[in-house]
C-alpha cells in the first residue's frame, strides 16, 4: 500500500524547522480569522496578559507544571522572547511528560493489561514517539499495524490493540472514536439509532482486522516457533507431567508469546444472531469502509478444491475451519484511516491540539463528529487542517504556530458550559490544571526542578525486554531446567515460592547496580572534608577551618535534601505507576482510571479541597530539604519573603496591598506566617486554574 | 434533642453488648421476638454491602452437601432456619439465620475475576467502550445524600476495581478508605494549626479569592471549587466526622466485629450508615481458593461468622436492621471437583450462594436449589442482574426506569434483571 501522503511544499516544510518568520506569518492567519470571527459576532478580544501571567501559562500548556522560580526569573527578565520560550519548552523533556500524560488519558494506557501484558514496553513507544517528535499519522500507523512479541524490545507499538485483549470489535470502535471523531460502539451489536452507521458497516470494519490473533507464538502448533531441541524438551516434558505438565508449558508459552501476528486477511463473520435481512447470520463479510476514500484489497484466492479419498477426509476432521489467507488488511486499514484524504482523521488532531493549547477545541467534542458537525469558525477549521496536512502531521511545528498566535497572549475568557453560545476564543478559555498539572507543579515547589525526576524513555520497560530475551535465549537444558522450576508449583510449593523469591532478588540485584547514589556520594564526601577539618585544626589553619565548615553544612543541606529529593514518591506523574493507584494525590485530581477514553476529570470534589487545606502544605511543600523552603529561608526580610512565595506559587508578584497586608503579617507572626502565606497561595483558586 | 439521641444510643449499646458478649461466648441465643419484623416491601434506605473478592466457595460457606463426596472435610450444621444448614464454621451465626436469606441458585456467565466482579457489580458484562455505575453509585445519583456533611457511597479495603461512578458524574463515585483504622485522610487539621489560625487562614483566603471570583465566578468550575471548600470544612466540623474513628468505639465492640482489617472495615461501615451514609462496600480478599481450599476454609471462615453475626446483632440492637439492607456478595463459587495434588476448588460461575439480610428481607429462607453436588441450578436460577435488582428494589429504585448516558446511550439500574418479590417480607 502506497502512502498519501502530499508532497510538503518546500517553502511550509521551513515552519516545521521553527523558522521565526514563517511561523509569525501563519500564526498571524489564524489571528486574523479569530478577530474576524469575533467581530462578526460582536464580540471583543481580551487584552493581553503580562509577562509573567503568560510564562506560566506556556510552561503549563507546554510542560505541565509551573515554572521554577529561577525559569520565572529567566523568561521574565527585560529582553526576554515568549517565541524563544516557546522553542525551548518544546524541545524539552516536560513537553514529552505533559504530552505523555495527555495521551494516556485517550489511550487509557495502564502499566499493566491484565495479568499477562505488561503495559511497559506501550509506553516506552509511546513515550519514544513523542519525544523524537515523530509525525503522527507515521506512529498511528505503526500502532495499527504492529506485529511480534509484545515484551520484546522495540515492540512496544503492539500495545495498541492488546490493551484491549481478545476483544476486537470493541478495539475497532475505540479506535474509530479516537482517531476519527467517530462513534460506532452502539453499531457493535445493531444498527444505529440516529445516525447511519449499520451493523453490517461496523463489521466491515472490523474485517480488516480480520485473522490477527493476540500472540506471536501459534500456540496451536508452539513447536514451530522453536528449533528441534527445544520443541522436544516441550513435548517431553508435557507427556512426563500429565494435565499439570500442559499448564505449565501452555503458560510458559502464553506469556512468552504475549503480542500480536497475522496482518490481516480482510474478512470476519457476522455475529450468531444478526437479525438484518442485507445478510444470513454468522456469513462472512469482506473488508469495506464506511466514508473516505475508498480502499481494494487483493481478490483472495480460491479455496483450496476439496480433495476426496480417506487421508483427505481424515484431515478435513481435524482441520479448523478455513479461514480466508492473509491479505495485508491491517496495512490498508491504517493507510486508509491515517490518509490525508480521509475527511476526519485530520480534524481530529487538529482540534486535540487547539484543544490543548487554548483550553477548548473548535469542535466540542473533539471525537463525536457527525455529518452536520459545524466548527465554531469553520475557515479557520479548514485552514488549520491544510496547514497540519503540510506540516506533514509534526505536531510541535503545528503547536509551534499556535502559541505564537496573540491569541495565546490574551487574558483567559470565562467559559459558560450551559450558556447558548459557542465560545469564541476571544481568549484562550479559563481552566483548571489537570490532575498531572497540579502534582507536577506542587513537585516543582518541593524539588525545584521537578523534570530531573523524568527517565529516558523505556528504563522501566527495560526490565521486560531483558527477561523475556532471556527466556527467549535458553537452549534446551535451560529450557527444561526452568520447566521444572515451573513444576514446583504444583509438586513443591514451598521450594517454589522459593525459587520465585531468588528470581526477584536477582531481578533487583540487576536494577541497583546502576551506580552509588548522589546522596551516598555526598555522605563519603562529608566524611572527607571531617578529615580534612582535624587536618585543618590541627595544623592551626584558621582560613581552611571556616572553609571546612561551611563546606560541610552545605554538604549536609545537599544531603538532606538529596534524601527528600530522591524519595521514589516524589516524581512526575508521567513516571508513576499508570494510572496512579487509587486514592493518590493525582488520582483525587482528576487522573483516569484509564478504564475509558479520555476520562480524566476537571470537577472539584471534598478529598481535594482536604488535601491542600489539611495535607499538603504543612506536612510536604515546607519540609526540610525543600526548595522553597530553601528559598524562602535564604531570603533577607519579610518583603523579599513574600515576593518569593507569590513567584513561586502563582508565578506573579504580589500587587502592592496584597505586599503590604503580608508584610505586616510576616513581622507580627514570624516562621508561622510565612507558613500561612503558603497555605493561602496553594489554596487560592489562582494557583489551580490556568489564567 | 442530639443530647437524648446520644444516651438513647448509648443504652443500645449496652444493650448490645450484653447480648453479643452472650451469643459470641455460646452460652445464649439473642432473645426472639424483641423486634418485630416488618411486612413491608423495600423498607431499606443504606446498604452495608461485603464483597467476598476472588470467588467464595458457596459449598463450604451457606449451601453444603452433607453426605456428599464433594464436600471434603467441611461439615454441616442446623440453623435457626428449619431448611437452612450452612457450614459448621459458622457457630455465631447459625443461630441468626432466621434473619438472614440464603439465595443459593445465583448464577453468572462470567468465569474470570476482573469480568465477574464487574458483572456483580454493576449488572452488566464488561464493555470496552463504557463503563457502567455500580448499585452505590446509582443509589447515590437516584436518592442523594442523606447526610449533606458526609459522602454518600463509601468504598472500604484495598482492591475496589469495579467500584466506580462508571458514567455518572465523579461526586457519585464512592470515597476510597484504605485502611480502615485510618478513617478519612487529610480531616483533621495539622497539629501545629489551631482552630483560630485556621480561622485566620479561611479569612485570608477568603480575601484573596475574592477578586478572582468577581472577574472569573461566571465559570461553574470556580463557583464548585468555592462549594467544595465549604462543604470540606463543614465536613471537618461535622459532628458526624468521628463516624470515620474507630477510636471513638468501645473496646468490646471494636473486638467483637474482630481485630482484622475486613471486621473494622465492617464496622467503620456501620458507623458509617448510622450517620446517613448511603452505601458502604467492605471488600474482604483470599477466597481464590485453587490451593488448599480447607486450610483456607479454616483461616477465613471463623473471622467471618463473627464479623456477620456481630453486625446483625448490633444492627438489629440498634433499631437498624429495618432499614439497613446487608449484602454479603462474591463474584462466582467454586467447583464440587477437589483438585487433587493441590486440595483447591477452581472458578465455578454457573452455581454459587449470596446472602441478603434487613431492608424488609424475609430471613430464615432459603432460595433457589442445587443439585446434590451443588454443580448446576435446579431451581429458581437468580441472574447477576436478578440479584442486583432486588437490592434495588429493596432500596425503593425503580428497576424498569431508563436513564440515558452522557453519551445518549439507555441503561437500567440492574440491567433487565428483575426483583425476586419471595425474597422480601
Amino acid at each position: 500500500m502506497t502512502s498519501l501522503r502530499l508532497v510538503v511544499p518546500l517553502a511550509l516544510a521551513l515552519v516545521s524547522a521553527g523558522n521565526g518568520q514563517d511561523v509569525r506569518q501563519a500564526a498571524r492567519r489564524v489571528d486574523q480569522l479569530v478577530e474576524a470571527g469575533l467581530r462578526d459576532a460582536g464580540q471583543r478580544p481580551e487584552p493581553e496578559v503580562d509577562a509573567s501571567t503568560l510564562v506560566r501559562r506556556t510552561f503549563l500548556v507546554v510542560a505541565g507544571r509551573a515554572p521554577t522560580l529561577e525559569e520565572l526569573d529567566r523568561w521574565t527578565r527585560r529582553g526576554a522572547d515568549h517565541g524563544e520560550l516557546v522553542d525551548e519548552l518544546l524541545a524539552s523533556p516536560g513537553r514529552v511528560s505533559h504530552a505523555f500524560n495527555e495521551w494516556a488519558d485517550v489511550l487509557r494506557v495502564q502499566s499493566r493489561f491484565g495479568r499477562r501484558v505488561s503495559g511497559e514496553p506501550y509506553m516506552h513507544f509511546l513515550k519514544d514517539a513523542l519525544a523524537q517528535n515523530r509525525p503522527y499519522d507515521q506512529w498511528v500507523r505503526e500502532l495499527l499495524t504492529a506485529e511480534g512479541a509484545a515484551h520484546a524490545q522495540g515492540q512496544g507499538a503492539t500495545g495498541y490493540w492488546l490493551r484491549d485483549f481478545e476483544m476486537p470489535l470493541d478495539a475497532m470502535s475505540n479506535t474509530m472514536r479516537v482517531f476519527l471523531g467517530t462513534r460506532m460502539e452502539c453499531a457493535q451489536c445493531h444498527d444505529h439509532p440516529f445516525e447511519d452507521w449499520t451493523q453490517r458497516q461496523f463489521f466491515e470494519l472490523a474485517a480488516f482486522n480480520g485473522g490477527m490473533r493476540y500472540s506471536s507464538i501459534d500456540l496451536r502448533n508452539p513447536q514451530r516457533s522453536m528449533d528441534r531441541q527445544r520443541a522436544n524438551v516441550v513435548r517431553a516434558f508435557a507427556q512426563e507431567n500429565g494435565a499439570n505438565g500442559r499448564t505449565v508449558v501452555r503458560r510458559l508459552l502464553q506469556d512468552q508469546g504475549v503480542g500480536l501476528a497475522g496482518d490481516g486477511n480482510g474478512a470476519i463473520r457476522l455475529p450468531k444472531d444478526y437479525a438484518y435481512d442485507d445478510a444470513r447470520p454468522n456469513a462472512l463479510v469482506r473488508a469495506h469502509v464506511p466514508f473516505g476514500p475508498d480502499v481494494s484489497l487483493p481478490e483472495p484466492p480460491e479455496p483450496p478444491q476439496a480433495a476426496s479419498g480417506p487421508a483427505a477426509r481424515v484431515r478435513a476432521r481435524r482441520a479448523q475451519p478455513i479461514e480466508p489467507p492473509p491479505l495485508g488488511s491491517r496495512e490498508a486499514f491504517a493507510a486508509w484511516l491515517t490518509s490525508p484524504d480521509n475527511p476526519r482523521f485530520t480534524t481530529v488532531i487538529v482540534n486535540r491540539v487547539f484543544k490543548s493549547t487554548f483550553g477548548l477545541a473548535l469542535i466540542e467534542p473533539v471525537d463525536d463528529l457527525r455529518d452536520d458537525t459545524v466548527a465554531v469558525y469553520p475557515e479557520l477549521q479548514e485552514h488549520l487542517e491544510q496547514l497540519m496536512r503540510e506540516l506533514g502531521y509534526d505536531l510541535v511545528a503545528f503547536q509551534r504556530i499556535l502559541l505564537n498566535t496573540r491569541l495565546f497572549r490574551r487574558g483567559a475568557a470565562v467559559f459558560d458550559e450551559a450558556g447558548e453560545e459557542p465560545f469564541r476564543f476571544s481568549g484562550p478559555a479559563l481552566r483548571r490544571m489537570s490532575g498531572e498539572q497540579v502534582w507536577d507543579s506542587l513537585l516543582g515547589l518541593a524539588l525545584g526542578d521537578p523534570d530531573r525526576t523524568l527517565k529516558a524513555p523505556g528504563a522501566t520497560a527495560a526490565p521486560i525486554y531483558a527477561e523475556h530475551a532471556r527466556i527467549a535465549g535458553l537452549d534446551a537444558e535451560g529450557l527444561e531446567k526452568l520447566l521444572d522450576e515451573e513444576m514446583l508449583r504444583y509438586t513443591d510449593r514451598p521450594a517454589y515460592i522459593r525459587v520465585v523469591a531468588a528470581r526477584r532478588a536477582a531481578a533487583r540485584e540487576r536494577a541497583t547496580s546502576a551506580g552509588p547514589s548522589t546522596a551516598a556520594d555526598l555522605r563519603a564526601k562529608i566524611q572527607e572534608l571531617t578529615v580534612a577539618l582535624r587536618k585543618a585544626r590541627r595544623s592551626r589553619d584558621q582560613d581552611a577551618v571556616a572553609r571546612i565548615v561551611r563546606e560541610i553544612a552545605d554538604a549536609r543541606r545537599d544531603a538532606a535534601t538529596q534524601t527528600f529529593v530522591r524519595n521514589p514518591q516524589f516524581v512526575r506523574a508521567s513516571e508513576l505507576s499508570q494510572p496512579a493507584p487509587a486514592g493518590h494525590f493525582v488520582r483525587e485530581w482528576g487522573q483516569s482510571d484509564r478504564e475509558q477514553i479520555s476520562s480524566s476529570s476537571l470537577d472539584a470534589n471534598v478529598p481535594q479541597a482536604l488535601q491542600l487545606i489539611n495535607g499538603v502544605v504543612d506536612a510536604r511543600l515546607l519540609a526540610e530539604g525543600s526548595a522553597l523552603r530553601r528559598a524562602l529561608d535564604a531570603c533577607e526580610d519579610s518583603p523579599a519573603r513574600v515576593t518569593t512565595a507569590f513567584r513561586a506559587v502563582l508565578g506573579r508578584d504580589p500587587s502592592s496591598t496584597e505586599r503590604r497586608t503580608w508584610v505586616r503579617l510576616l513581622e507580627d507572626e514570624g516562621g508561622s506566617g510565612v507558613v500561612d502565606l503558603v497555605w493561602t497561595l496553594v489554596n487560592s483558586h489562582e494557583f489551580r486554574f490556568v489564567q | 434533642m442530639k443530647r437524648l439521641a446520644h444516651s438513647l444510643d448509648e443504652l443500645d449499646r449496652r444493650a448490645f453488648l450484653r447480648r453479643s458478649a452472650a451469643g459470641l461466648l455460646g452460652v445464649g441465643l439473642a432473645p426472639d421476638g424483641l423486634l418485630p419484623h416488618p411486612s413491608r416491601v423495600g423498607t431499606a434506605r443504606r446498604v452495608i454491602y461485603l464483597y467476598m473478592s476472588g470467588g467464595m466457595s458457596h459449598l463450604d460457606t451457606f449451601d453444603p452437601k452433607p453426605g456428599s463426596e464433594v464436600m471434603g472435610p467441611t461439615e454441616a450444621i442446623p440453623t435457626r432456619a428449619d431448611d437452612v444448614s450452612i457450614g459448621a464454621h459458622f457457630r455465631n451465626l447459625a443461630p441468626l439465620m432466621d434473619r438472614v436469606a440464603v439465595v443459593s441458585s445465583m448464577s453468572s456467565n462470567q468465569g474470570a475475576h476482573v469480568q465477574g466482579r464487574y458483572f456483580m457489580h454493576t449488572s452488566y458484562t464488561m464493555r470496552g467502550t463504557i463503563r457502567h455505575p455500580t448499585l452505590g453509585a446509582w443509589l447515590s445519583q437516584l436518592a442523594g445524600a442523606d447526610n449533606p456533611t458526609l459522602p454518600p457511597h463509601v468504598a472500604v479495603g484495598g482492591d475496589v476495581y469495579g467500584a466506580s461512578g462508571g458514567f455518572l458524574e465523579s461526586r457519585h463515585y464512592p470515597l476510597p478508605i484504605g485502611n480502615p483504622s485510618d478513617g478519612l485522610r487529610n480531616a483533621h487539621l495539622p497539629a501545629t494549626v489551631s482552630e483560630e489560625r485556621f480561622h485566620q487562614r479561611m479569612d485570608r483566603l477568603a480575601a484573596m479569592n475574592a477578586a478572582f471570583e468577581e472577574r472569573y465566578g461566571g465559570q461553574k468550575l470556580v463557583r464548585s471549587y468555592a462549594e467544595a471548600y465549604d462543604q470540606a470544612v463543614e465536613l471537618m466540623r461535622s459532628d458526624d466526622l468521628t463516624a470515620f474513628d474507630l477510636e471513638a468505639e468501645p473496646e468490646p465492640i471494636r473486638a467483637a466485629y474482630g481485630q482484622g482489617r475486613f471486621g473494622q472495615g465492617v464496622l467503620l461501615a456501620r458507623r458509617l450508615c448510622e450517620r446517613g451514609v448511603r452505601f458502604v462496600e467492605v471488600t474482604d480478599g483470599g477466597w481464590d481458593t485453587h490451593v488448599e481450599n480447607f486450610d483456607a476454609m479454616d483461616e477465613k471462615l471463623p473471622s467471618l461468622d463473627q464479623t456477620l453475626a456481630t453486625l446483625l446483632l448490633d444492627l438489629e440492637a440498634r433499631g437498624m436492621l429495618e432499614d439497613t439492607l446487608v449484602v454479603l456478595a462474591t463474584e462466582f463459587g467454586r467447583t464440587p471437583e477437589i483438585v487433587s495434588g493441590r486440595n483447591g476448588r477452581n472458578h465455578h460461575p454457573k452455581a454459587f450462594s449470596c446472602l441478603l439480610a434487613g431492608g424488609g428481607i424475609r430471613g430464615g429462607q432459603r432460595y433457589g436449589q442445587t443439585d446434590e453436588r451443588g454443580e448446576e441450578v435446579v431451581d429458581r436460577k437468580v441472574t447477576v442482574p436478578d440479584f442486583n435488582a432486588t437490592i434495588a428494589h429493596a432500596l425503593g429504585l425503580d428497576v424498569e426506569k431508563v436513564h440515558q448516558s452522557p453519551t445518549g446511550r439507555p441503561f437500567q439500574v440492574a440491567d433487565k434483571g428483575r426483583p425476586i418479590a419471595e425474597l422480601f417480607a
